[in-house]
């Protein structure tokens, strides 16, 4: 329950922070400068509130835990900066529902990849193509 | 077409960080894990807007970085912890897609602050998301 709530949480955030990111590539900044200093931001914030975190974790995890958060991180930024490089090609009507097909590509990959974690059931693959739907008519609607 | 290629690239990106954050977070704190893959990731974008807009970032209003840290607020310390928390309680192929339902909260903020309207493309695209959010959330 408290995973469901995390990510619903997760949501109701990215959410509202699409609507201050309007505002700010609106009247201040482009949107790669944008999240470059947000994100800036927001370590110097995640950092200062949860150092110790990271000191216990410091000796305990394995190295290749570190690899694997760190390609996290860097395929987080390419996610970011082809999106804004697509924009660049194409409109938002047809780019946002491109790039709101990822869940699918996180299942497709926990499918081939994850099998000893976690397990694909049918529910969750017809759910997301649910929310993947409804999130492309929702774009279409708001254009 | 480019602009198809890139945006699937972006979904790729996307999708794959959250398969490599499932596993990297077996071993490690959610807050340890976001923290790590913030910092590499902005490292990363910090370089490329200095690339690509060096002129703009010289010309920034002091303004703006109020707004960039209401922005960093909201989406780091809460969305990249809690997308992460997720991740690791519930597994990745549960939590995309509940994350990935962000842009209905966007709309729903939208119309009810913003001012904005309604249409049916909208209206049916929000049951779509909810009924799949459901369906989802209504595993054991």
């Amino acid at each position: 329950m408290l995973g469901y709530a995390a990510s619903l949480g997760a949501a109701a955030c990215y959410g509202s922070v699409a609507l201050v990111g309007r505002k700010i590539v609106g009247d201040y900044a482009p949107a790669m400068v944008a999240t470059a200093f947000s994100m800036a931001l927001g370590t110097t914030m995640v950092a200062a509130l949860f150092f110790r975190d990271v000191k216990s974790d410091l000796f305990t995890t394995p190295n290749r835990a570190w690899v694997m958060v760190a390609l996290a991180g860097i395929a987080a930024a390419w996610g970011i900066s082809f999106w804004f490089l697509a924009l660049e090609e194409a409109p938002v009507v047809l780019v946002a529902p491109l790039v709101g097909v990822s869940p699918l590509v996180s299942i497709v990959l926990t499918h081939f990849f994850l099998q000893r974690l976690e397990k694909v059931t049918m529910r969750t693959v017809f759910g997301a193509l649910m929310v993947v739907g409804g999130v492309a008519l929702v774009t279409l609607g708001n254009q | 077409m480019l602009g198809v290629v890139l945006g699937l690239s972006a979904a790729l990106g996307f999708g794959v960080s959250a398969v490599f954050a499932r596993f990297g977070l077996q071993h490690m704190k959610s807050t340890t894990g976001t923290l790590v893959s913030l910092v590499v990731g902005t490292a990363i974008t910090m370089v490329l807007a200095f690339i690509f807009h060096a002129e703009a970032i010289f010309d920034l209003a002091g303004v703006a970085f109020l707004w960039f840290t209401l922005s960093a607020f909201i989406n780091f310390p809460l969305g990249r912890l809690l997308n992460y928390t997720g991740v690791s309680l519930v597994g990745v192929a549960k939590s995309s897609p509940i994350v990935g339902s962000s842009p209905l909260f966007a709309t729903v903020l939208a119309i009810s602050i913003g001012g904005e309207s309604i249409n049916a493309m909208i209206a049916i695209g929000t049951l779509s998301i909810i009924g799949g959010l459901v369906i989802i959330l209504s595993q054991r």
